[in-house]
């Protein structure tokens, strides 16, 4: 009997100890074997892949990178680049500092001929707000945020910026700027703090506010040039196209959801859009919102810390990987989702 | 050829422990207090669901170090029993830390004891400890050992210690995780000091 008791109370006390377990995302040494070795130059914001380079804003300036070869700072700015983002179909660069409200400077680097040109008339006072919305441009067109919070596009010719004033008069909180090839989608809220968003087209050069729905969106991306694919913290599925969002009735399956950040690394290709999750990847069919989740195949090679993934077109089948302290990769020879392709340091 | 060989140092080992354990040093009851200090290296990680085996510089941990103090008590004289606790620690690639604090029973077979010099082979299970970047995760442990000792007085000696612990980091098939199930190979090498009487 004191036989028995002694291994009662043993496994008692090794259940208890079993309880104290945490519940990790991702298995402890799954997550060493995932780890890779921390570089010196960390990417905060990958600008894009052009002739063959990666682009990128690092702590200390822009960086360009070709497969092999050590990153080579391009530009550096003191006080520091906020944000930067490739212009004038990829042969600039856009990039933005400032220290206070009153000194932001706007620039341009030019690939070609390797120059910074400083440009005239930023508007000094509705410049404050890009550590929240990163500095997209497309099309010559780029958001600004005032210190009272009203949203602006502005628009670049030659070497002036002309800021449309009072661009987004509904949104006061910034969420999250989308650019897609014809427009630029911004989500917020308004003063009432429902979430809205607003279109501005390029050709039309109009906004279009519509209230949404009260969803906070954690999940973007753009695809078939015009439309956007978002998820909300409940991981349901929304498209929105033209004027309109649309609830596809379909949502991430919440046993396997891990999709906590408002920065989901993703990416688009042909009919789907693919969400990374701390853990898994979801990929989405765009034109009716169902998904699958999974992480054999090539996602089982993309466990890093990314912050973005490009596709570039000048080398299909091959995706380069941005991680945030792990440096660049390519993953290429992915031909379907289980194949685990080849993943080699960029 | 090669297999020869082992097989023949084998069992010189064993009848050297045979032969000294006739006349043994240790009596029933005597005790030893050990502490020990070194390296421990990464060997493998097999994930069975996956099946991935990573070895080498693939388990992307560095060198890391291992100590440990335990008691152990004859209750044969060529056999002791007794308890082990450590600590391990090694880098991540990431440089993040990942420690193990191992609570072992150990069972410690005198192979050799001359009083002056001791081989000794151990097996130890019990549970360790392991945490890395904010989690934590109790997993069984067993560890076999072989250690060569050398006593420069009565009552102390010192060694080498090499050992071979494996774990499983397990996740059911309920988990949302199966696949990240994994059995881990890791060989703590480390000077030895006895205390025994």
């Amino acid at each position: 009997m004191k036989k028995y008791s002694l291994l009662i109370i043993v496994l008692i006390i090794l259940v208890g100890l079993v309880s104290c377990n945490s519940d990790p995302e991702i298995g402890i040494y799954r997550s060493i074997s995932n780890s890779s070795e921390i570089i010196s130059t960390r990417v905060t914001q990958a600008l894009g892949f052009v002739g063959n380079k990666a682009y990128f804003l690092s702590d200390d300036g822009i960086y360009s990178k070709s497969e092999g070869s050590e990153s080579v700072k391009i530009v550096s700015k003191t006080p520091s680049i906020l944000s930067a983002s490739f212009y004038n179909t990829n042969l600039d660069i856009l990039f933005l500092t400032n220290t206070s409200l009153d000194s932001t400077e706007v620039y341009t680097y030019n690939l070609l001929d390797k120059t910074t040109l400083e440009l005239t008339d930023p508007d000094p006072d509705n410049v404050t707000a890009f550590d929240n919305t990163k500095l997209i441009c497309n099309n010559s067109f780029f958001i600004t945020q005032d210190g009272d919070n009203a949203i602006f596009v502005n628009y670049i010719k030659d070497t002036t910026t002309t800021t449309i004033k009072n661009s987004f008069s509904t949104i006061t909180t910034l969420t999250k700027v989308l650019t897609s090839e014809n427009s630029i989608l911004v989500l917020g809220k308004n003063a009432s703090d429902a979430y809205i968003a607003e279109l501005y087209e390029y050709s039309a050069s109009t906004i279009t506010p519509s209230i949404i729905t009260y969803k906070n969106y954690i999940g973007f991306e753009y695809y078939d040039t015009d439309k956007y694919l978002l998820i909300d913290e409940d991981n349901e599925v929304y498209n929105y196209g033209g004027t309109t969002l649309t609830d596809t009735t379909h949502s991430i399956d919440a046993t396997v959801s891990d999709l906590y950040s408002s920065q989901l690394a993703s990416f688009s290709v042909v009919d789907y859009v693919y969400f990374k999750g701390e853990n898994y990847f979801h990929r989405v069919k765009s034109s009716d919102g169902t998904n699958k989740s999974f992480i054999l195949g090539f996602a089982k090679k993309l466990q890093y810390d990314i912050i973005d993934i490009l596709l570039p077109e000048e080398t299909p089948g091959t995706f380069i990987v941005f991680t945030l302290q792990s440096g660049i990769f390519k993953l290429s020879q992915v031909d379907s989702l289980d194949s685990s392709g080849t993943v080699t340091e960029f | 050829m090669k297999k020869s060989i082992l097989v023949t140092i084998i069992l010189i080992f064993l009848f050297a422990g045979v032969g000294f354990a006739s006349s043994n040093y240790y009596e029933i009851g005597d005790q030893t207090f050990t502490f020990q200090a070194g390296v421990d290296k990464s060997l493998f990680l097999y994930f069975p669901v996956t099946e991935d085996f990573l070895t080498g510089e693939d388990t992307k941990t560095n060198l890391g170090g291992y100590g440990s103090i335990s008691y152990s008590s004859f209750f044969t004289p060529s056999l002791s029993l007794g308890g082990e606790l450590g600590y391990t620690f090694n880098y991540s690639i990431e440089r993040k830390l990942l420690t193990t604090v191992p609570m072992l029973a150990r069972l410690n077979y005198y192979m050799v004891q001359t009083g002056k010099f001791d081989l000794v082979a151990g097996l130890g299970m019990g549970i360790s400890f392991t945490r890395y970047d904010e989690n934590l995760f109790l997993t069984p442990l067993i560890q076999i050992s072989l250690t060569p000792s050398y006593f420069i007085s009565d009552n102390w000696g010192f060694g080498v210690e090499t050992a071979f612990s494996t774990s499983i980091e397990f996740y059911g098939s309920n988990s949302t995780k199966p696949n990240d199930t994994v059995i881990t190979g890791f060989m703590p090498i480390s000077l030895k000091m006895s205390y025994r009487h």
